[in-house]
């Protein structure tokens, strides 16, 4: 959500630098999720931080799909175990997610399979690569924009 | 449902190409696409 704020906008367009969030969930359900996202999450910002609503909330997005999970497994992203994607930490932040009012839908697909953050240079090299050990651990902005600067 | 046996490629290391449709009707292929690039794979949608 953080990469969707203006801040975060204006300092992609400075880099010229893009993001692409792949799911594997089917085509029309990601086409569904999307909409979703942008109103209980991004507008739901935007109108906390009383600011003005862009055009286009994802200039610099694509969202894609990958149900065969090639691209997933390619990058090492094979299924996590069941201790550490239901263990205390995580259930926290859940119950922290719906004090704050956020929605919380009911999983269709595998809950174990794993997530991760990864920036590719203008040769075409990683600069991160992030895998967490759980679905909180993700890289902060800070590490994402240091990557996208190399 | 059995977990493969992967790598994970490095940082210096070239990225993984891959070509997937997105929501916009479009193909993204990565090897081609404008960088510099993050890629964040999503976990179940939620």
């Amino acid at each position: 959500m953080q990469l969707h704020t203006p801040q975060i906008q204006q300092q992609l367009t400075e880099l010229d630098a893009r993001i692409v969030v792949v799911s594997f969930a089917p085509l029309e359900e990601l086409r569904d999720w999307v909409p979703f996202f942008q109103k209980h999450f991004v507008e739901t910002y935007y109108e906390e931080q009383k600011l003005e609503r862009p055009a286009d909330f994802f200039p610099r997005t694509q969202f894609v799909t990958d149900p065969t999970l090639a691209a997933y497994h390619a990058y090492g992203l094979g299924r996590n175990s069941v201790w550490r994607v239901y263990g205390w930490r995580i259930v926290r932040a859940y119950f922290q997610m719906i004090s704050r009012g956020r929605p919380i839908l009911r999983p269709r697909a595998d809950t174990l399979q794993r997530g991760g953050d990864f920036v590719i240079n203008r040769e075409g090299l990683l600069t991160l690569a992030h895998v967490g050990r759980d679905q909180s651990d993700r890289p902060n902005v800070e590490e994402v924009f240091a990557a996208l600067g190399k | 449902m059995a977990n493969p046996i992967l790598r994970q490629p490095q940082v210096g290391e070239t990225a993984p190409d891959f070509t997937l449709p997105a929501t916009d009707g479009s193909n993204i292929t990565l090897s081609s696409y404008p960088k510099p690039l993050a890629v964040s794979f999503f976990r179940h949608l939620a």
